[in-house]
């Protein structure tokens, strides 16, 4: 009798030290990276590292969405923008496509990049991929597909993973879909594969860098509003590989998990609120470096800089002396080891950002 | 005795397996799929608000960027003639545009109308670029809090005032049901505006 008691209480110990086991396993794949707000490194702004870009009623822009740097110039996505500037001097080049309905204009862009001397735009009403020479000539068009019956994912945004196909962050069917998830993966000829398991699509925020191609380390990165954590896309699955902590100034859990980014955003804005850091954009990677930007709910952006080796993150600030230029969230690593941080101008509100030059390491 | 033990036993066993390997989820996900269903209903049923009257909150006039930085105005001093466009700069772009572009066609054959845009959750520089986008089209002013909301931030909302500031028509714009949109300006432009 004794022995059979033992056998099923071993039985019950090893089930449970098997799930337990799971859990843990899960949550070891992501690093925990620490990020302390108090041992900032401040660089001094400095006026004749600015790029001012040039102001005219046909130059206007919004904030700085994605940036591309070709033969000396800036092309600059700002909303429906494609603008290009003098990448020296800021002067307005011209566009290099606009919105509308004739051939070769887009409706709405949601994501825009370069690559072999194409530059790409996604566009979200027409759910058409459309390719221009630097020149602004256009190429044509292209359309990713189903040749499932039973998927219903509508791409919003879309991001290619060179050699091996595309994903897309999809729309939010806001309840009219039994699922709705996050992310699918499609093949080379644009054909969909499958949806990839695991994360869902729940509200209809919007933000314009939403995942990065990080060509070092041959996977897509990507990231969601106010949830900090780095997540890697694979063809078949999502994987959590970093998830980030501020020590006092971390956003709560509970807000963090909310699944509508109105509620978080709503919380993270309370004027009450504790001061807290979080919304991070911008992933990109550099000499196996991860860079990165945040914002406090005191609305003070910053850069982070993570050694991929170490896992050890520092945090970094551009200041102003004169208190005239507000770094924004917008930056861009470049290719000549440089980068290119987007500020506003606080004392002409009219004017179009900035964008000021460093040399790398920070 | 021992087989009951053993019945229990198993059992126990079965119901945590069940749990670790389930999470015992399907009663969750069907009582939120009728949370879902019912707030997507409910969505869907817009009262009438038709001679209700909207203002400003107090203190909260509307901002209207001029060029000169910020005028203020109140939103019963305009009345004649407008045709209010309530959006939100978090909410439907694909919505707004094409209104947008629907709006730009109808000024042509209705040359007194006028078009006024409130709009919240706007920085004030997006406003100024919008504005100078589409100047002569539309006046854009800014203001997060309505006393009547039409209880939709993601779809934009057309209506009209009487002078006496109460709404005189309403209707939400639906990309997806455009048609419903249509027949709100045929109906609207059969009686002055």
């Amino acid at each position: 009798m004794k022995k059979f008691f033992f056998a099923i209480a071993l039985i019950m110990v090893t089930t449970f030290s098997f799930c337990r086991c799971n859990n843990i396993e899960k949550k070891g794949d992501t690093h925990l990276i620490s990020l302390d707000l108090n041992k900032c490194s401040v660089i001094e702004l400095d006026k004749n590292n600015l790029i001012g870009l040039e102001t005219t009623d046909s130059s206007l822009i919004y904030d700085i969405c994605a940036l591309e740097y070709h033969d000396g110039a800036l092309i600059i996505n700002s909303r429906d923008f494609l603008r290009k500037f003098d990448g020296t001097s800021g002067k307005y080049l011209g566009d290099i496509a606009k919105r509308g309905e004739g051939p070769g204009e887009y409706s709405f862009v949601t994501r825009f990049w370069e690559r072999n001397d194409t530059f790409n735009v996604w566009d979200n009403n027409e759910r058409l991929l459309f390719h221009y020479l630097p020149t602004g000539e256009f190429i044509g068009t292209e359309s990713p597909f189903h040749n499932g019956d039973s998927v219903k994912s509508v791409p919003q945004f879309f991001i290619e993973y060179p050699g091996k196909g595309f994903f897309t962050i999809n729309t939010f069917t806001d309840g009219t879909t039994a699922k709705n998830p996050r992310y699918s993966y499609y093949d080379e000829n644009m054909c969909f594969v499958r949806d990839l398991p695991g994360r869902e699509m729940t509200d209809g925020s919007f933000m314009t860098d939403r995942a990065y191609y990080d060509c070092e380390g041959d996977r897509i990165l990507t990231w969601e509003a106010l949830k900090d954590t780095l997540f890697v896309l694979t063809p078949e699955q999502i994987i959590p590989i970093y998830a980030f902590e501020f020590g006092k100034y971390s956003m709560p859990d509970e807000i963090q998990s909310k699944p509508d980014f109105y509620d978080r955003i709503e919380m993270f804005t309370d004027k009450n609120a504790d001061e807290w850091a979080s919304f991070m954009r911008c992933f990109q990677v550099k000499d196996n470096h991860l860079y990165f930007s945040f914002v406090t709910n005191r609305f003070e952006n910053y850069l982070a800089v993570m050694d991929m080796k170490t896992e050890r993150a520092r945090v970094v600030k551009l200041e102003d002396p004169e208190k005239r230029w507000a770094q924004q969230t917008f930056f861009k690593v470049m290719d000549d080891e440089s980068i290119l941080i987007a500020c506003n101008d606080t004392t002409d509100m009219e004017k179009n950002p900035a964008l000021y030059k460093i040399k790398l390491p920070l | 005795m021992k087989k009951i033990i053993v019945y229990i036993m198993i059992g126990t066993l079965s119901v945590l397996l069940m749990w670790q390997v389930f999470g015992l989820k399907n009663g969750d996900s069907a009582a939120q799929k009728n949370i879902e269903a019912l707030d997507a209903a409910c969505n869907n049923i817009i009262p009438d608000f038709t001679g209700t009257v909207i203002d400003n909150y107090p203190d909260n006039n509307l901002e209207l960027y001029t060029g000169e930085r910020n005028s203020f105005k109140s939103i019963n001093e305009m009345t004649d003639s407008v045709l209010f466009i309530r959006v939100s700069a978090g909410g439907c772009k694909a919505c707004f545009d094409m209104l947008v572009d629907n709006l730009g066609k109808i000024k042509l054959n209705h040359k007194n109308l006028n078009y006024v845009i409130l709009m919240r959750d706007v920085p004030l520089r997006d406003m100024m670029v919008l504005q100078k986008q589409m100047s002569g089209l539309f006046a854009f002013y800014r203001i997060d809090n309505l006393n009547l909301d039409f209880q939709s931030a993601y779809n934009p909302i057309l209506f009209t005032l009487s002078k006496n500031g109460e709404v005189k028509t309403f209707h939400l714009c639906d990309k997806d049901n455009w048609s419903d949109t249509e027949q709100y300006f045929s109906e609207l432009f059969k009686q002055p505006v």
